[in-house]
């Protein structure tokens, strides 16, 4: 084959990877033994894993940093460096006491290999501002999996399957499944991919970050453990806090903690950790399979593939707004004393979004879109799910901040955001939704 | 997710944004890695090591028309050359996760060794080209400008890898279906 022939057909074999050209014999076998070859190394790494990693290596940084700042400066008091020497010392001796609960914590846990089954009670922090939801939780770390199914009530409301980055949510009312290539193809997906044992799991796993206190509540001897979550520079300080038993070293109860700018540190969420055990793999092998009925609708969603970017916008008439199928979902022209300012088309790169602008109320429709102001923090408290009347809906702290309410409705998200309200708003803003004929 | 911005604009931003570096391109770098070293634990701790250099390295680099995470990728590229000269043994083949209970999956399972097999002896920045392509799926506009070399000689890069990947599956006896 001369060299020109051999151009040629790397650049067809170029076109049959992108899509371009239908692959005659030769191409199709060359192009399947490349994506075979190279499919062990397509896996997904969520940020639950990334920040996992920078947390690990940040401590590294930061003696860099030291050591940067130290070197040019040889010299050193004496007296400076005893009290350094002293300072590790006491701080090493410190450590070993939180250590110690560390370890037996983790060892309570059991190994990586090991199937946690937790049944998990997750009540308001101020009572009555939500109801009452109880979740069943596998966790299989060694396999990459959880699985979680969560009960309002008494109704089932939703199971979700997260196998190697892959999460697949099963929605039994609406008898639907969702399927997304990666928590990122989900607005409120990687909050909800957070269980919080299995966080609380990889915290302990994490060296040197764990601050733990002897206490005596309600005649039980406890120690209460708190592991910071996240102290990023564009998100809402968060600590996750865990009572543990004292004897038996297993969570008793899991606090998610917010600090929001100008405010203390407060709990948002709170879990009663009711049950945990541990599990051999072939015990819990069925608690690893979506329990689908018949018939039910799949729906694809894919993770975003390459860099938003914001391609334009177009105001609506709301005849315009009227012919979208399938049907938007909105509030009506007024809402509860605010008027309807617009509705917009917004255009990404990676597909259409539509818009109601209601003073300081936002609403979003949305499908193979995420709009940049609802996507949850990395690392945020874990979302809540609840039945409404049309659908199930995500209530989840977004990467800025703000609460977002989302909901799920035939394969189609709507998302609420309103800076100024209260959660408890967000209830009824849910409820207000209605499609616009 | 961010808008996209101009090369040297991001360069600049990178080279001072260490946390945003790292949060852009850890998962990547350690694909990059576990398909070099065939396992993932060993990438984890390694892509560790590619980022510290990168805080210590980076600021100091010289905008020359390529991205940061060029950079990264030769970085790795050598840090995976020398661990595999310190392991001074053969590659294993990449984890598989599931058992093998049957004909099937034994086929499978002896295809996939031979293909890792196969990978490993690739030379190493053709191994670099077929994963930005095939891998993190970039367009070979963008593996040229991460490699430094031309679109054509990528894409014949990737036609050369193929056919070496398959005559080694054809002298093992495994047929590779269209």
């Amino acid at each position: 084959m001369s060299r020109r022939d051999e151009q040629e057909l790397a650049a067809r074999l170029a076109r049959v990877l992108d899509g371009e050209e239908t692959p005659g014999d030769e191409l199709a076998s060359l192009a399947t033994v490349l994506e075979r070859a190279t499919e062990p190394a397509r896996f997904e790494i969520s940020e639950q894993e990334v920040e996992q990693a920078l947390a690990t290596v940040r401590p590294r940084l930061e003696l860099r940093k030291h050591r940067r700042r130290r070197q040019p400066r040889l010299v050193l008091a004496f007296g400076t460096a005893a009290a350094a020497a002293l300072a590790v010392l006491v701080v090493t001796f410190t450590q070993i006491g939180g250590l110690d609960v560390e370890a037996k914590a983790l060892a309570a846990l059991g190994g990586p290999g090991t199937v946690l089954h937790v049944d998990e009670r997750i009540v308001p922090a101020v009572p009555g501002t939500f109801p009452v939801s109880t979740r069943t939780v596998w966790l299989d770390p060694g396999r990459h999996r959880e699985a979680w199914g969560q009960v309002v009530r008494g109704i089932p409301i939703e199971t979700t399957l997260v196998e190697n980055g892959r999460v697949s949510r099963y929605l039994p009312e609406q008898n639907t499944v969702i399927v997304g290539s990666s928590c990122l193809a989900f607005a409120s997906g990687c909050a909800e991919v957070l269980d919080p044992v299995g966080f609380y799991r990889e915290a302990l796993r994490a060296p040197g970050i764990v601050k733990s206190k002897r206490e005596r509540i309600g005649g039980r001897d406890v120690y209460r453990l708190t592991l910071p979550v996240q102290s990023l520079p564009d998100a809402v300080p968060i600590e996750q806090r865990a009572t543990i038993d004292a004897k038996t070293y297993l969570p008793v109860e899991i606090d998610w903690l917010e600090q929001r700018p100008g405010e203390g540190l407060r709990v948002v969420t709170r879990i009663l950790v009711t049950r945990i055990e541990r599990l051999s793999e072939e015990a819990a092998a069925e608690a690893f399979i979506l329990p689908l009925s018949a018939g039910a609708r799949i729906i694809q969603r894919a993770a975003p593939k390459a860099k938003l970017r914001l391609l334009g916008q177009r105001r609506l008439s709301l005849a315009e707004a009227r012919g979208v199928v399938p049907k938007l979902l909105w509030l009506g022209d007024f809402y509860r004393g605010r008027t309807l300012l617009g509705v917009d088309q917004v255009r990404w790169n990676a597909g259409v979004a539509f818009r109601f602008r209601y003073d300081d109320i936002t609403v979003w429709n949305y499908t193979s879109v995420i709009p940049p102001d609802l996507v949850a923090g990395r690392l945020a408290a874990p979302s809540k799910t609840l039945p409404a009347p049309l659908g199930v809906a995500r209530f989840y702290s977004s990467r800025t901040g703000n609460v977002v309410a989302e909901l799920e409705r035939g394969g189609r998200s709507v998302a609420v955001v309103a800076p100024m309200l209260f959660k408890e708003d967000y209830f009824a803003l849910i409820r207000g939704l209605r499609p616009l004929g | 997710m961010e808008e996209d911005l101009g090369g040297e604009e991001r360069f600049r931003r990178e080279q001072r944004d260490f946390e945003g570096l790292f949060r852009s391109h850890y998962p990547e770098i350690v694909r990059y890695l576990t398909a070099r070293l065939g396992s993932r634990e060993e990438a984890d701790d390694l892509a560790a090591e590619v980022f510290l250099e990168a805080f210590r390295r980076v600021p100091g680099l010289r905008w020359r028309g390529k991205p940061v995470l060029a950079w990264l990728y030769r970085v790795a590229g050598n840090m995976a050359a020398d661990a595999l000269r310190r392991r001074g043994r053969e590659v294993p083949s990449a984890e598989i996760d599931a058992p093998v209970s049957s004909e099937d999956a034994a086929e499978r399972l002896a295809e996939r060794e031979a293909l890792s097999r196969a990978l490993q002896t690739l030379p190493r920045d053709h191994q670099l080209v077929v994963h930005l392509r095939l891998v993190e799926g970039y367009p070979f506009a963008e593996v040229s400008r991460l490699t430094g070399r031309s679109v054509g000689a990528c894409q014949m890069v990737v036609l050369r890898a193929a056919r070496r990947l398959r005559a080694q599956l054809e002298q093992e006896g495994i047929n590779v279906p269209a």
